[in-house]
């Protein structure tokens, strides 16, 4: 649980570009083990693939260009910064207690239907899978067409010019 | 388990995305916040979908109606649509690192600054 924080702190101290993006991957493996915990074995095994594959695409990233991290010092903002977010902080901690966990945040309104009727009306014993294909098949096309899109606008900023 | 660790530990992760994307000066530790920032949110949305004495919300084959509560399943369909454009994005912020690093010789921001003028 407190492996995902640290790493994360350690991915935004650490000097060197290569070591900080390991300590992003193990804020991500540490996630996916959490979301086994939390009862969600479809993101996690999501969560797995994606952090394989944007890990890799970073790991290219620094070792085509450098790995020394300069410019890892901070901006001349940084008390103001500092004293913001320890501020939304203390904030947020102070409406937290009010919201109740294992209670469900949004109280299963919209969920209810699908669970009652889900498995009636699609057929699919797996819920999510019921939700994202079917109940909401568009969404998901359409979300593919975004990928395309973003792959599109990658391959376009790193094709050859001339 | 008590009362919202996990929400404590999400908002934590926000914040920690959220101040390295507005102190850091490095492109790539920008990325690294924004990744972190996409994480807290996330989590933040599985541990509200999350029942006490609950399973995965997968039923076993023949079962119409669970017998016991499963986790509410409307966030993570959410959250799995949302996750997966989280490698796109990764690539595009990745790609256009790539040509400010060609085009600069660099990733600090204050020195690509300078060098505009």
């Amino acid at each position: 649980m407190f492996l995902i924080l640290l790493t994360a702190i350690i991915a935004v101290h650490i000097k060197d570009n290569l070591s900080a993006i390991i300590a992003i991957g193990g804020t991500g493996i540490s996630l996916t083990v959490m979301y086994i915990l939390l009862h969600a074995p479809d993101i996690a095994a999501t969560q797995a693939v994606i952090e394989i594959v944007s890990l890799c695409m970073l790991a290219v990233l620094v070792l085509k260009t450098t790995r020394e991290g300069e410019g890892t010092s901070t901006r001349a903002i940084t008390g103001f910064g500092i004293l913001f977010l320890g501020g939304l902080v203390l904030g947020i901690m102070y409406i937290l207690p009010n919201l109740n966990f294992g209670a469900p945040l949004f109280d299963m309104v919209g969920a209810g239907h699908y669970l009652e009727y889900g498995v009636k009306e699609t057929g699919a014993i797996n819920l999510v899978t019921a939700i994202i294909m079917d109940y909401r098949g568009f969404d998901t096309l359409l979300e593919v067409i975004v990928i395309l899109i973003g792959v599109i606008g990658a391959t376009t900023i790193l094709r050859r010019y001339r | 388990m008590d009362i919202s660790i996990h929400y404590m530990v999400s908002i934590l992760l926000m914040m920690t995305g959220l101040y390295t994307v507005v102190v850091k000066k490095n492109l790539i530790k920008i990325i690294i916040g924004i990744a972190i920032l996409m994480h807290g949110v996330n989590l933040f949305f599985i541990a509200s979908g999350y029942t006490i004495g609950g399973t995965a919300p997968i039923m076993t084959p023949g079962e119409v109606v669970a017998q016991v509560p499963l986790a509410n399943p409307l966030p993570q369909g959410l959250i799995v649509i949302t996750l997966r454009l989280f490698p796109v994005l990764m690539a595009l912020m990745a790609a256009t690192a790539f040509r400010i690093y060609q085009y600069y010789g660099t990733f600090n921001l204050e020195k690509i600054k300078e060098l505009k003028e």
